[in-house]
């Protein structure tokens, strides 16, 4: 293979060398600069220039007229001079850029500029851009004066001012960047917070604690300033919001089926194993067979002895007063049907409270026709006792006159005929019996009806009257309207759901989605290791489940400008990269290929001894050697860089693809045998048959262009 | 003038000179006949070669062929003619190119190679498709051409290697004519590779037979088509009486 360069064509190859990676470096580089020209630009035409702005206002899109309006009065009125210009709408979102006048960069307004512009119509925030600056993201609340008045000794420093839990260093000049930086870091770096997270559940005095806390601290890391810094808005929130989780959590739970499993003597049954029962299915279930859409799983949420206690978590049961009793088994995850526990009884809550709530309502409706009854009642009532005393004062007349009858039949006193003949009759007989009876008789019954108190009685009826009033006057139909309103705002929820939310609160309650309560202490003038407070908090507070963090007071957040910039130079970097590796590939299976399917010919001609491993072939591995150098130098030279990729792998990149051409060489680029053939017959050197037959004939590329000046024959 | 010894060449398993010797004389024109596979033009690729053998020793005018350099092989290359059964003509190059073209790379005065070039085609007829591209030429025609780029350089020895087997029966005729002319109008030492029974019985000075690699008999046209002794001789023979 070293023949075919001897003669003379190694110069033409190395200045093909020379001249592809050129190209390919002005390919690359030139491509990716314009990319990064392009968006740069663009990115310049949104975020405006270094320094140009101080503040990005967001506005909803639909108020972006009028907000621009109010920014136009408050740049003339307030900051006259600043610059207004509204930028790109992003998802219903217009943005301003207001940009203050030197002299109005103060800290006093600084500090307030958000407040300049809280009445412009469909604000939905802002944005802090003012530069030269470094920002402090998550500047805890009580190290942030501190901090503030250390950081503005600072040489270089302007002021600092907040903004929405950060801090902006204003800097004098932007030179100062990244000194300032470092020393900013060395100031946060004197604190450190170290937080005690709780697990949920835990009712923590987070004072007490936290002084407790410190007090452990101090005794074990000692050398160090420790103080309670905790904000109680956070710990507040969630114990409301854990709270609101664990009644949502009861109310479920109550009106959920309940669930008792009473085992058989030889089974032990344990939180959160599944069990089946046949539920409304036909078929009774048994051990091997399958669970069926009708079967209901219960997941065992408590166990005491033989007893245990669940909830549905698939399935449901059927609406009943009823208790329903079923044999339940034990599922596998697969729906198999495994060995039977016990006697599974459930409860169908939902259906008694729905019926219980039904009934209510029938009652109240039944109430309220009563009342209207019970005062029909009492007026009858009181009509029958006036009735009954004039009956009663009618009788006692009845009664005197009789005995004066009777007096009188009983005495003979004189009397005319006539009289004598009417008592005669009256008194005949069994009238006259009856009428002797009645009077011996009405005499007791008068006495026992006169002692009746009557007047007791219309109190109580009055009384009756009164409370059936009082019930008259209770607006049974709200009522009603309300218990029918709990019933149809009662949950949709069959049992599956409601175990399946339980299962799901149960799993935020235990902490894994949601942290639990925290103290935090601030340490300065030293670093605390999280695992060595952790082992002394934990012993000191005696509880094993604390976890213990350590945070900074602050983060210096790399300037949104200089990362935005610093991507685009990423990203430059990578497009380089992948056009290196795109022109090596092009380059070498359109031009360089032909030199490749040449040296292949030449040696299958000459019959060189053949390797035993095919991958060995000094072609291949020249088209390897090859493929690194272009591509490595490429690479290099256009200043490209591709994440995860190192030198090493990308020499590796540049062999395989030259291999793999060197491969598929004659694929790429044939070359006529016959042509070679003749040329070699007629005792040209492989320099002119590569110079007047091989590259003239081959695609049109580097290779050809560079040949042109050395070809004798042009054709 | 050119004295092959013993040469061997096999191609994998296959062996396609077994022991070949051969010594062809100046000036003489030697036919090489045989069936196809047998090695012919093999034998004569190795001459200049184009195919390497794998051993033996091939002399022209008593030097090693097979010990020269790499410079002295394309030194003896350009002395040495070769036409292809295929013609392979530059395609991209003119007529005139094709013919002048390896003796300006060689170093020669480009106005004299052409006139050289003219003078080569005009021995095999062609004056006027000096500009023309191979492609625009019949197969004959490129032939002749092919034949007049290896006459240009005025060569010491002629290699044919079946230069009518690629022509239709009409063109064979016209290129065999050339052939025939050149071998009587020129003393250049010739070995022709060709199937042309008549064309050897007219041209030859002697007739190597080969069989499998090997040459089986050889001699004065007369001899071998009178009287051969070997089985390859007897086919000619009965080719010829036919």
């Amino acid at each position: 293979m070293l023949s075919f360069f001897r003669d003379g064509f190694y110069k033409d190859f190395i200045a093909l060398i020379v001249v592809t990676i050129l190209v390919g470096t002005i390919f690359s580089a030139g491509i990716a600069w314009a990319l990064d020209a392009y968006f740069g630009d663009t990115l310049t035409d949104m975020i405006g220039e270094y320094g140009q702005y101080d503040i990005i206002l967001h506005v909803q899109e639909e108020s972006k007229e009028a907000a621009y309006r109010e920014l136009e009065r408050i740049r003339d009125q307030q900051f006259p001079g600043a610059r207004l210009s509204e930028t790109i709408t992003i998802a219903g979102q217009a943005n301003f850029f207001f940009g203050l006048p030197e002299e109005f960069r103060t800290k006093e307004i600084m500090v307030n500029l958000a407040a300049y512009f809280a009445a412009v119509p469909g604000l939905t925030g802002h944005t802090i851009i003012s530069d030269p600056s470094i920002l402090i993201r998550d500047v805890h609340a009580s190290v942030s004066e501190e901090l503030s008045q250390k950081i503005e000794a600072l040489p270089g420093v302007r002021f600092t001012f907040g903004d929405v839990g950060n801090m902006i260093v204003l800097l004098e000049d932007p030179i100062l960047s990244k000194k300032l930086e470092a020393e900013i870091r060395e100031i946060l770096a004197e604190y450190q917070i170290v937080e005690l997270r709780f697990p949920m559940g835990f009712e923590v005095d987070t004072a007490q604690v936290g002084e407790e806390a410190v007090r452990i601290l101090q005794r074990t890391r000692p050398g160090r300033e420790y103080a309670n810094v905790t904000t109680a808005q956070y710990g507040e929130d969630l114990n409301a919001f854990l709270k609101t989780l664990v009644e949502m959590r009861d109310f479920l739970l109550s009106y959920a089926s309940k669930v008792r499993i009473t085992a058989q003597p030889d089974v032990f049954l344990i939180v959160g194993e599944q069990i089946a029962i046949q539920g409304q299915a036909e078929e009774a279930l048994a051990e091997g067979g399958m669970l069926t859409g009708e079967n209901v799983v219960i997941e065992i949420t408590a166990v005491n002895g033989g007893q245990a206690e669940g909830m549905i978590i698939r399935g449901e049961i059927a609406p009943s007063m009823e208790s329903l009793r079923q044999e339940g088994y034990r599922v596998f995850s697969d729906g198999k049907i495994a060995q039977a526990v016990g006697e599974v009884e459930v409860e169908n809550e939902r259906y008694r409270l729905a019926y219980a709530i039904d009934e209510s309502l029938r009652l109240l409706e039944e109430l309220e026709v009563l009342s209207v009854q019970a005062t029909d009642a009492v007026q009858n009532a009181d009509a029958v006792l006036n009735t009954f005393q004039e009956a009663l004062l009618q009788l006692e007349v009845l009664q005197v006159q009789m005995r004066q009858l009777n007096q009188g039949i009983s005495g003979g006193n004189s009397a005319s005929a006539g009289e004598q003949l009417l008592v005669s009759l009256l008194i005949n007989g069994l009238f006259q019996s009856l009428a002797q009876a009645a009077v011996q008789a009405g005499e007791d019954s008068l006495a026992s009806l006169e002692n009746l108190d009557v007047a007791a009685m219309r109190e109580s009826l009055d009384q009756i009257s009164e409370q059936i009033a009082n019930v008259q006057d209770i607006d049974v139909q709200a009522i009603i309207n309300q218990i029918q309103y709990v019933r149809d705002t009662l949950p949709m929820l069959n049992d599956e759901d409601i175990g399946r939310s339980i299962r799901l609160i149960n799993t935020y309650i235990a902490g894994q989605v949601i942290p639990g309560e925290r103290i935090q202490i601030l340490v300065k003038h030293g670093r605390v290791d999280d695992e060595e407070a952790e082992k002394a908090l934990r012993s000191g507070l005696d509880n094993p489940y604390l976890n213990i963090y350590t945070t900074s007071v602050g983060v210096i957040n790399p300037d949104a400008r200089s990362e935005i910039f610093r991507l685009l130079t990423e990203v430059r970097a990578i497009v380089a990269g992948l056009l290196a590796i795109v022109f090596t590939g092009a380059v070498l299976a359109l031009d360089h290929a032909v030199v490749f399917s040449t040296l292949k010919y030449l040696r299958s001609a000459r019959r060189a001894r053949r390797t035993r491993w095919q991958a060995l072939n000094p072609i291949l591995l020249f088209g390897g050697a090859l493929g690194a150098v272009i591509l490595t130098a490429v690479y290099n030279l256009s200043g490209a860089e591709i994440p995860y990729l190192t030198s090493g792998s990308i020499v590796v990149i540049g062999a395989m693809v030259g291999w793999l051409v060197a491969r598929f060489a004659e694929r790429f680029s044939p070359v006529n045998v016959k042509e070679i053939t003749a040329g070699q017959a007629l005792g040209l050197s492989n320099v002119q048959i590569m110079r007047e037959i091989v590259i003239p004939s081959s695609r049109p590329g580097l290779m050809n262009l560079l040949n042109r000046c050395r070809q004798q024959f042009r054709g | 003038m050119l004295e092959i010894k013993n040469v061997w060449k096999s191609y994998g398993k296959t062996t396609a000179l077994a022991g070949v010797d051969l010594h062809v004389g100046r000036g003489e024109t030697v036919v090489i006949m045989g069936p196809s596979g047998c090695g012919k033009s093999t034998l004569i690729r190795c001459v200049n070669r184009l195919t390497e053998p794998d051993s033996g020793e091939i002399l022209v005018n008593g030097s090693s062929v097979l010990q020269l350099s790499d410079a002295e092989l394309m030194a003896f290359r350009r002395k040495v003619g070769f036409v292809f059964q295929q013609f392979h003509l530059i395609s991209r190059l003119t007529v005139l190119e094709n013919v002048m073209f390896h003796l300006v790379l060689a170093g020669a005065d480009r106005k004299w190679a052409e006139e050289q070039a003219v003078s080569a085609l005009a021995k095999v007829g062609l004056h006027d498709v000096q500009g023309r591209r191979p492609e625009e030429l019949s197969g004959g025609q490129q032939q002749r051409v092919a034949i007049a780029r290896a006459l240009a350089a005025e060569p010491e020895l002629m290699l044919w290697d079946e230069p009518t087997a690629s022509l239709d029966p009409i063109l064979v005729g016209e290129v065999l004519e050339v052939m025939e002319g050149l071998v009587r109008t020129t003393n250049t030492t010739m070995v022709i590779v060709t199937h042309e029974v008549s064309f050897a019985l007219r041209v030859a000075d002697r007739i190597v037979l080969m069989d499998r690699g090997q040459i089986v008999e050889e001699g004065p046209p007369e001899v071998i088509f009178r009287a051969p002794v070997s089985e390859i001789g007897l086919k000619y023979k009965k080719l010829l009486v036919s």
